[in-house]
């Protein structure tokens, strides 16, 4: 099976005598599996996403999404969560939800509508009215209600509060098909540990440990944020 | 898709606009009341009629250079907000291509500095009816008239058009701009900023030697014909020229070489 993303030799710097924000970087992430992208602050996490979205060029090398160069194909099948508000604040939530329907042929407006129920946020809210984490929300409903095949969550719970948290997750777990591969990037490992099949762990810019979680629990005897603090300490 | 961009770039700030349009057009109504019914010589209700009509005459000037300013400012808006800050993520993460991004924001662009235009045009000819009496629906039949005169001869069209294509370069000369100013590491704005003027300094030398360099050979009327008549060949190729460059090299640096740190 081809991989969803591939990064060939893949390097980022921001300025000619800066420390590269990724610096050679070879990865393989497969389908079907939930993937957390983990690493200190400046690690490089937000940069390969980035790239995986064709925000950024890369200064060498290169990153295909289902051996596509990243571009107007890939967008179509890959599910982006900036750690950013990404949307119109003019809009209204039905807005927004009848813009992504608008453009992305895979957005299912019914579930869409389903998970702003359960979380009991108003359609006929104007963003800019919303909570921060509300907005949040509402932009992961966005995301997480198209069929992509490479879901990209940016601290996808990062603004949210916990009680919140637990039932977004379970929308990750339960919002994408069996061959979708997501890709969750964030520093609230203990909370998304228990859905993840695998772990990047990045520093510096390079990738020092690809592993499924199952193999770093076998062979070290630890959970992934034990390992992290370990690999990570100051 | 194209239809589908548009339709959110026009959404996006018509609100604004048509806000503006309608104070534009209430104070140029209350402009031409006031000039109506001043009359210094009826004492101090006159005066108090002279002073509203000195404060509309300053709000209407102020309200149609304002409008004037605003619609570029929210044309350039749209743009940097939607494509180069933090809409960006999800414009430029659509499954659509930057191509038709820079089409869309150019027609929307257009559109509304059209749109002025015509709500200005409006605004002079409720101030001409006014104040002009019968004759001036004449009067501006025969400018019309003469406007159309124009097009009889090939020149007259020529200038038109390069008129309407000069137009079109300025505000892609402003997308590219933009563009080129994201790829700055920091002040991005900055470096639009001086990419527009060092962009204007760079065409400005290059005329200015060209048109030297032509005037060696064809004199000085064909040097100055050349660049500034406005109403030659040579004036429509250089502009259609720069219009291609800043569309499709702008498209491809949003493409290839986005910056959105």
């Amino acid at each position: 099976m081809t991989p969803i993303l591939e990064c060939r030799d893949l390097t980022k710097m921001y300025g000619k005598n800066t420390r590269p924000a990724l610096n050679h970087v070879n990865l393989k992430l497969n389908r079907g599996r939930i993937i957390g992208l983990l690493g200190p602050n400046g690690s490089g996490k937000t940069t390969l996403i980035k790239l995986a979205n064709g925000l950024l060029a890369p200064t060498s090398g290169g990153i295909w999404i289902d051996e596509k160069p990243v571009g107007v194909e890939t967008h179509r099948i890959v599910s982006y969560l900036p750690e950013r508000t990404y949307l119109n604040m003019g809009m209204t939530v039905n807005e927004a939800i009848r813009y992504f329907r608008d453009f992305y042929t895979d957005f299912q407006e019914e579930r869409a509508y389903e998970m702003l129920k359960n979380l009991h946020i108003d359609p006929s809210a104007r963003l800019k009215s919303l909570s921060k984490g509300t907005k949040e929300k509402v932009q992961l409903i966005l995301v997480m209600s198209r069929n992509a095949q490479l879901y990209v969550l940016d601290e996808p719970i990062g603004g949210v509060d916990p009680a919140a948290r637990d039932y977004i997750l379970n929308t990750i777990i339960t919002n994408y098909n069996e061959n979708a591969t997501v890709l969750i990037s964030t520093h609230l490992i203990a909370d998304v540990e228990t859905i993840l099949d695998e772990v990047v762990f990045l520093r510096y810019g390079e990738v020092v440990l690809h592993a499924s979680v199952d193999a770093i629990r076998e062979e070290n005897g630890k959970s992934v944020d034990a390992l992290f603090r370990e690999v990570f300490r100051c | 898709m194209l239809g589908k961009l548009l339709k959110y770039d026009l959404k996006a700030s018509y609100r604004y606009l048509l806000v503006c349009y309608v104070i534009y057009i209430v104070l140029t109504v209350g402009f031409v009341l006031s000039v109506k019914g001043v009359d210094v010589t009826a004492g101090v209700p006159g005066m108090i009629l002279a002073f509203a009509f000195l404060s509309l005459t300053i709000l209407w000037i102020g309200s149609l250079i304002a409008l004037i300013i605003l619609t570029y400012v929210l044309v350039i808006r749209r743009f940097y907000v939607n494509l180069v800050r933090d809409e960006g993520y999800l414009s430029l993460t659509l499954p659509v291509s930057t191509r038709m991004h820079m089409l869309s924001k150019l027609l929307s662009g257009i559109f509304f500095i059209l749109l002025t235009g015509a709500v200005l045009v409006a605004g002079f000819m409720i101030v001409a009816a006014g104040l002009g009496g019968e004759s001036i629906w004449e009067q501006l039949y025969q400018v019309f008239s003469d406007f159309l005169q124009t097009f009889e001869s090939f020149y007259g069209t020529l200038f038109f058009v390069n008129g309407i294509l000069n137009f079109i370069r300025g505000i892609l000369l402003i997308y590219f701009s933009i563009c080129v100013g994201q790829m700055f590491t920091k002040h991005k704005i900055w470096g639009a900023i001086g990419t527009y003027l060092g962009l204007l300094i760079v065409l400005e030398i290059f005329v200015w030697i060209a048109s030297l360099l032509f005037g060696l050979y064809g004199g000085v009327n064909a040097l100055v014909r050349w660049m500034y008549s406005g109403s030659t060949w040579v004036n429509t190729i250089y502009i259609i020229a720069q219009i291609l460059v800043y569309f499709f090299l702008g498209a491809w640096i949003l493409e290839k070489r986005a910056n959105l740190e």
